[in-house]
């Protein structure tokens, strides 16, 4: 037989090399209809792509990738040690980011509240409580204080740091991961003042980074998976899904939980890092500073430049000579000997020249000028108060608009609720140990 | 969800440009995923951003006739991909329930951009036909609105058409914002508005020099803004359903903080254009030498098959780029970087010029 076989193979063999050539070169196109063809080519080109011919790398400059330039980078140790990712807690990340879920209604419903500075009616009053009424215990207490204290007119209740933590804990354990909500907790700390809370701001502000960095893992993770959404047929509905759909969804959870694990330990740049930071370099004659940061405490030198994001905190020594940072156009900002100072504490230790300056700015700002806003922008940690207190004075100005889009990415959402000005001045902070 | 499904969505982006230079090469091509018609240049409004150059009707535009037989009855051909139906304003062409009704009948899906200010009208159209989305315009805050659209009381059709079409059941209504220089900064302004007022999504846009808009280039955001956009985006995507559209370019790894898929430029690749006097287009730009043919003189199938060898090949050109949007790219201008790379120590990125070539 093989003296058959063989000529015929050949003959298969050149007939379809040269239906190939006539396509390159004489066929009109095709298009590929169906249901099988498309999927066919696909496999082909999936299996080029997986050998590495099918990649051309000169149609075009890669992507943007994350954490490129300008911006400190952390390590963290892998999700998957700390033991917070589960496979329930994606269950219910992925339940409680559902779109147009009871979750995702609350938070229109507060931002609504939040960004119009109007009354609440009854039904947005009830929309939240209702709503939050599946979110973790203690979250949901924090939520109905703020909503009755709006209610009632009276000023948003103040929170602990302890209190916060717990309810970072909390909320991971049930698999809350949130942006907007940890950006909300991010935003009492503005409130801590006691010399208590001071000392856990450092564990607070890691805890939040650590739990935006798990977010948007989740979201990297569950686009990488990508689940084909299967939902309960509606004649089953009475007994539960069926066992196929239970198995689909456990292989989800288990995927995206495996794509998050691993994502979580190199993904970098979340918004703290990349939005609302400024450049600001130690002054020569300074004593050097601590700047403590998610990935651990760092000594800065004099003349060293770093950049503080809204996370980062800066720990000065004790001792007699205070430290001295400069800025580009702030100039000298001086920050009294054993304090731990957060993006909160900042805008209080400009000098009374260097706010004649920012005001000057500020009032350039608010009249439209987009230069002045700029700058406004690069300093956000050192600004963001006048900033406020602009917007708050003259909300229908020609700039306001602009300075209120700066204090979203500085707040993380949009908030009519303004911090108190921090009290650092009066010099209550002392570092952990320290006696007065 | 088999290995297939996995390795592809890993690699999507790869994959989905591999495929179609290799496609390319045999003389293949996969269907159209959606093709926009832009039925009608008259508009009863005069928007200064305007890629079409709305006005007045023009007198080449596709009749009723053909209209159904030269796009839906191709489209049916091509595997049903979904008509979006755009202008001007669609909505003032009479024919309009008449040509969705074919549509509907054909089983072709179809989606509609209009400004919203006749959707009341016909509201008994989107129930009988019910279109798989609808985008309505929202620039900006009332007032805004009304003066950029030079009309007053468009803002409050606009919000009317959303809540009309969500209250009888349209699948999705997408508030859609073009951000320009005038209106980036009012984002923020807008949101309790786009709560309110029943979108299901909001999209932002970004303007191209193309149509009317060609003459007010001064209104293209700056890169500042567009960063500042892009990151006000990021943010609100915790809240509701917000998506940067085709014109942003890709943001890479992080696109998934910025959109739903991954973003591809599917410019003559995955979608195209029929424009209003019946050209096949790669997206909806108004120069007439990117035209692959009229559709009246050969069939929408062979033209969408034959066309666009420059978006399916390789290269270094511009229109090879399905990282960005091309119609921006083609008018040197590039706005993924600005809205998207992290700003180094000195600032703000420059609003990357694209040059010849497409190198930036």
């Amino acid at each position: 037989m093989k003296w058959i076989l063989v000529p015929l193979l050949w003959t298969a063999a050149v007939v379809v090399a040269l239906a190939v050539i006539w396509r390159m070169w004489h066929g009109r196109n095709v298009v590929l209809r169906g249901r099988w063809s498309p999927r066919f080519v696909r496999m082909v080109v999936l299996v080029l792509i997986v050998v590495g011919v099918g990649i051309d790398k000169a149609s075009s400059e890669p992507p943007p990738e994350a954490g490129r330039r300008g911006v400190p980078r952390v390590r963290h140790v892998a999700l998957a040690s700390s033991g917070v990712l589960t496979s329930q807690a994606v269950t219910r990340w992925r339940h409680g980011n559902a779109r147009l879920g009871p979750w995702q209604t609350v938070k229109q419903a507060i931002v609504t509240l939040d960004a119009t500075a109007a009354s609440p009616d009854s039904q947005t009053i009830e929309t939240i409580r209702v709503g939050t009424s599946l979110l973790p215990e203690q979250f949901r207490e924090l939520l109905l204080a703020d909503v009755n204290a709006i209610e009632k007119g009276q000023p948003i209740p103040t929170v602990d740091a302890a209190k916060l933590i717990a309810t970072l804990d909390e909320m991971e354990r049930f698999g809350f991961c949130d942006h907007w909500s940890v950006a909300y907790l991010w935003r009492k700390s503005a409130r801590l003042t006691s010399p208590g809370d001071r000392t856990r701001l450092a564990e607070l502000f890691v805890r939040i980074e650590r739990h935006a960095r798990m977010t948007d893992a989740l979201i990297y993770a569950q686009v990488a998976v990508r689940p084909t959404p299967i939902s309960p047929r509606a004649w089953m509905s009475k007994a539960g899904p069926s066992r196929e759909i239970r198995l689909h969804e456990e292989q989800i959870q288990q995927r995206i939980l495996a794509a998050a694990q691993g994502d979580f330990s190199t993904h970098q740049a979340t918004t703290w890092q990349r939005d609302a930071t400024m450049v600001a370099a130690v002054g020569d004659g300074s004593v050097p500073v601590t700047i403590v940061r998610p990935d651990g405490r760092h000594e800065l030198r004099p003349g060293q430049t770093f950049t503080f994001t809204r996370l980062d905190l800066l720990e000065t020594s004790p001792g007699e000579k205070p430290v001295v940072l400069r800025h580009l156009w702030l100039g000298q900002i001086e920050l009294l000997a054993g304090r731990t100072l957060s993006v909160w504490d900042l805008p209080a230790l400009i000098s009374p020249e260097a706010k004649k300056k920012l005001q000057s700015v500020v009032e350039k700002a608010v009249a439209g000028d987009e230069l002045a806003a700029e700058q406004l922008q690069r300093a956000l940690p050192l600004t963001h108060e006048a900033i406020r207190i602009a917007v708050e004075e003259t909300p229908r100005a020609k700039g306001a608009p602009r300075l209120r889009m700066l204090l979203t990415l500085f707040d993380d959402t949009v908030v009519r609720d303004r911090p108190p000005q921090s009290p650092v001045t009066r010099g209550d902070f002392l570092l952990p140990g320290m006696e007065r | 969800m088999g290995i297939l499904h996995r390795l592809f969505n890993r690699r999507a982006q790869e994959v989905w440009r591999a495929q179609t230079r290799l496609l390319h090469r045999l003389g293949y091509v996969f269907p159209p995923q959606a093709v926009q018609w832009i039925s009608t240049s008259a508009c009863d409004l005069r928007c200064p951003h305007c890629y079409s150059c709305a006005g007045p009707k023009s007198d080449r535009e596709l009749t009723t006739d053909e209209a159904k037989r030269l796009i839906v009855d191709e489209l049916v051909e091509l595997d049903r991909p979904t008509l979006v139906i755009a202008g001007g304003e669609p909505l003032l062409r009479a024919d309009f329930a008449e040509i969705v009704q074919h549509a509907h009948g054909r089983d072709v899906p179809w989606a509609l951009h209009t400004h919203g200010g006749h959707v009341e009208r016909l509201l008994d159209v989107f129930r009988n036909f019910p279109p798989v989305m609808v985008a309505v315009s929202l620039d900006g805050p009332r007032e805004y609105h009304d003066t950029f659209r030079g009309r007053r009381g468009c803002f409050d059709q606009a919000l009317t058409a959303i809540r009309a079409l969500k209250g009888i059941g349209c699948k999705e209504v997408v508030a859609g914002t073009t951000v320009t220089r005038q209106n980036a900064d009012l984002l923020a302004d807008m949101v309790p508005t786009v709560l309110s007022c029943g979108a299901d999504s909001w999209g932002l846009h970004l303007m191209t020099a193309e149509g009317r808009a060609a003459e007010n280039t001064a209104m293209l955001a700056t890169s500042s803004q567009l960063r500042r956009a892009a990151a006000f985006a990021r943010r609100m995507r915790s809240v509701m359903h917000v998506e940067l559209d085709d014109e942003w370019g890709s943001a890479g790894a992080d696109d998934c903080y910025y959109r739903d898929e991954p973003f591809l430029c599917g410019a003559g690749r995955s979608t195209c254009v029929v424009s209003a006097d019946g050209h096949l287009m790669p997206c909806t730009t108004t120069d007439p030498s990117q035209s692959q043919g009229s559709i009246r003189d050969c069939r929408l199938g062979e033209l969408w098959a034959d066309g666009f060898a420059a978006f399916r090949g390789g290269g270094k050109q511009p229109q090879a780029d399905a990282l960005d949007c091309w119609l921006q790219t083609r008018h040197g201008r590039s706005c993924r970087r600005c809205a998207f790379d992290e700003p180094d120590s000195a600032g703000e990125p420059a609003l990357v010029r694209v040059s010849e070539g497409g190198a930036r």
